[in-house]
C-alpha cells in the first residue's frame, strides 16, 4: 500500500470545489433567511389606547408621507351624522364644504347610508397621519378612528423615529403575526 | 401657505414636501386644540353650582349610580352594587355575577340593577328577589327608572325603552317610531341612553343621535322634544349628547354631556337655565356622567375615571360633610 497522496483530477477538484461553494452559499441564504425572519418577528405598531395624537407621527416618520395612517374600526363606528373626526367644532352648517372639515388634507369621505347614517371611508393616499381626526372621533364619539402603522409602507426601521419622539410611549413592537392593534374590547364609550 | 393649501393640495392628491406638512401639521393640531380649550370655557355667569363632596366609590370601572328614596346612594361598578349614606361612607356591597350598567332603587328598598342584557333585582340587604329574562344578545341595558307600577329600561344595544311590570314581565317596547316611512326612532350611536320618570307619570328618554331630549306618554306616544346640536353652551355637543339626564324636585331637567363633559339645567321645556358643573370640574376624558338628584336639589355626578361621585350644589348652599 503506498503511502502517497492519492492524486486528485482537474475535474475532481473543480466538482469539489463547486460543491464546497453550492454549500456555503446555501449555508449563507440559510443564515440570512433565519437572520431575516428574526428580524421581522417584531414591528412597530402604535397602541391607540396610549396615543395621545399629538401629531408628531406625521412631522417624524422617515417616510413622507408617513407609514402612520388613521385606520377606521367600523365595528366601533356609531355612523353618526355629525361625526366630529369629521367635522371641526364650530362651524357656519353641516355641508361637507372644505372649511367644515376637521382633516386637513380632505382624506375623509363621507356617504349618505340611511337617515341618520354616514359612512366615513379614509382614504390613506391622503392621510398623513396627523390624529387630528382621531382626536375629534375620540373627544366626542366612538374612538373608531385609530392611528396605526400600516405595513405595506413602514421601513421596520431599527429604531423608529416616531418611537424617539413619541410622548406617551404608544409606538410598541408587536409580533409581526398580528401586526395592527384595535380597540375592539367592547362599546366603553 | 395656509393650513388651506395643504388642502387644496391634498384634493388635488399631490404630496406636500416633508417640510412642509411639518409646518401644516403643526398649526392644524394648534388650532384644533385651541379650539377646544376656548370650548371648555364656561361663563362664570352661568355656573350657578359648585361641588361641595366627592364620594370614592372604590370602584375600578364605575358605571352607575341612583339614589333611593331613602337618600342612600347606590353605585354601580365592577361586579357589585355598593351602598353609601348620607355621610358618604360604605354600608353594604352587593356582588353580582356580571358587570352591572345601571342601577335604581324604588320605596319598597327593591334595588333594581341592569346587567348587560337583563335585569336583576335584589332586596336592601343583598338578597336576590328575582333574575327577569334576557332582552337577547344585542341588549345594552343603560338606564333604569321605576315609578311604581312598571320598570322602564334604556336599551341602548336594541335602541327601545322596554316597560316591565314589577313581576318581571315584558309589557311593551318603544322603539320611538311612530310607524311612519321616515320614523327612524332613537338613534343610539353610542352605549347611552337615558331614561327618567316625571311626577305626572310621563317619561323622559334622551335621543342621543338626535342631540334632544323626548318627552313621551306611557304607551310611548310623542309628546314634546327639545335640544339641538351645537359646541355652544346652549346646545348638545358632538354627535351623541346628551348622555344622561335626571330631574330635578321642580320638574327642571338635569343634563351631562361627553365630549366637553358638562352638567346643565334646562327648564322642563327645554332652555337653559344654568350650569351645574363646566369641563374642567372633571377628570380629563371623561365620560358617561350619570346623575342623580337629591330632594334639596343637590346634584350628584359619577366620574368614572376619578372613580368618584362629585357632589354639587346650587353656591351658598353646603352640603353634609362628605356628601
Amino acid at each position: 500500500m503506498s503511502d502517497a497522496p492519492e492524486k486528485t483530477s482537474r475535474r475532481e477538484f473543480l466538482s469539489a470545489a463547486v460543491r464546497a461553494s453550492g454549500l456555503i452559499a446555501a449555508s449563507g441564504l440559510l443564515g440570512s433567511l433565519v437572520s431575516r425572519g428574526a428580524a421581522q418577528e417584531y414591528v412597530w405598531q402604535i397602541d391607540p389606547d396610549k396615543c395621545t395624537q399629538c401629531g408628531k407621527c406625521a412631522t417624524t416618520c422617515v417616510l413622507n408621507p408617513s407609514a402612520v395612517k388613521c385606520v377606521h374600526e367600523y365595528a366601533q363606528c356609531g355612523y353618526c351624522e355629525l361625526c366630529f373626526g369629521y367635522f371641526i367644532d364650530q362651524r357656519e352648517d353641516d355641508t361637507e364644504a372644505a372649511e367644515n372639515q376637521r382633516c386637513p388634507t380632505n382624506a375623509i369621505h363621507r356617504s349618505f347610508l340611511e337617515d341618520p347614517y354616514y359612512q366615513y371611508v379614509i382614504d390613506e393616499a391622503k392621510c398623513i397621519g396627523c390624529g387630528i381626526c382621531v382626536k375629534g372621533c375620540r373627544m366626542y364619539g366612538n374612538a373608531s378612528l385609530i392611528l396605526q402603522i400600516r405595513h405595506d409602507r413602514c421601513l421596520n426601521c431599527n429604531q423608529c423615529a416616531i418611537a424617539e419622539v413619541c410622548p406617551s410611549n404608544a409606538i410598541v413592537r408587536v409580533p409581526a403575526d398580528k401586526p395592527y392593534m384595535l380597540r375592539m374590547k367592547g362599546n366603553d364609550h | 401657505m395656509g393650513v388651506s393649501a395643504l388642502l387644496v393640495m391634498g384634493m388635488c392628491g399631490c404630496v406636500a414636501p416633508s417640510s412642509q406638512i411639518s409646518t401644516q401639521t403643526k398649526a392644524a393640531v394648534d388650532r384644533s386644540n385651541s379650539e377646544v380649550r376656548s370650548l371648555r370655557e364656561v361663563d362664570p355667569q352661568l355656573l350657578r353650582y359648585h361641588q361641595t363632596g366627592l364620594i370614592d366609590t372604590g370602584f375600578e370601572t364605575p358605571h352607575s349610580i341612583a339614589l333611593a328614596p331613602d337618600n342612600t346612594l347606590y353605585v354601580a361598578g365592577d361586579n357589585a352594587i355598593r351602598a353609601f349614606d348620607a355621610d358618604g361612607r360604605q354600608q353594604a356591597e352587593t356582588t353580582l355575577s356580571g358587570a352591572p350598567y345601571c342601577v335604581a332603587a324604588d320605596e319598597t328598598g327593591a334595588i333594581y340593577v341592569g346587567l348587560r342584557d337583563h335585569v336583576e333585582v335584589y332586596e336592601a340587604d343583598g338578597q336576590m328577589r328575582s333574575r327577569w329574562a334576557s332582552l337577547g344578545e344585542n341588549a345594552y341595558l343603560t338606564s333604569i327608572a321605576v315609578d311604581g307600577e312598571n320598570v322602564w329600561v334604556a336599551d341602548a344595544g336594541n335602541r327601545a325603552v322596554v316597560r316591565y311590570n314589577l313581576a318581571g314581565e315584558v309589557v311593551t317596547t318603544l322603539t320611538g317610531r311612530d310607524g311612519s316611512a321616515d320614523s327612524v326612532g332613537f338613534i343610539v350611536p353610542s352605549p347611552h341612553f337615558d331614561v327618567a320618570m316625571t311626577a305626572g307619570g310621563m317619561l323622559i328618554v334622551t335621543n342621543p343621535g338626535r342631540r334632544r331630549v323626548e318627552l313621551r306618554a306611557g304607551d310611548g306616544k310623542l309628546q314634546s322634544f327639545w335640544g339641538e346640536a351645537s359646541q355652544t353652551i346652549e346646545g348638545c355637543c358632538g354627535g351623541c349628547n346628551p348622555t344622561d339626564i335626571a330631574l330635578l324636585p321642580d320638574g327642571r331637567v338635569v343634563t351631562s354631556e361627553k365630549g366637553l363633559p358638562r352638567v346643565k339645567i334646562y327648564s322642563a321645556e327645554g332652555s337653559l337655565e344654568c350650569v351645574g358643573a363646566a369641563p374642567d370640574d372633571f377628570s380629563a376624558r371623561a365620560r358617561g356622567l350619570d346623575l342623580a338628584v337629591a330632594e334639596d336639589g343637590r346634584i350628584m355626578v359619577l366620574d368614572p375615571p376619578a372613580r368618584a361621585v362629585r357632589i354639587f350644589a346650587p353656591k351658598g348652599q353646603s352640603g353634609p360633610e362628605g356628601r
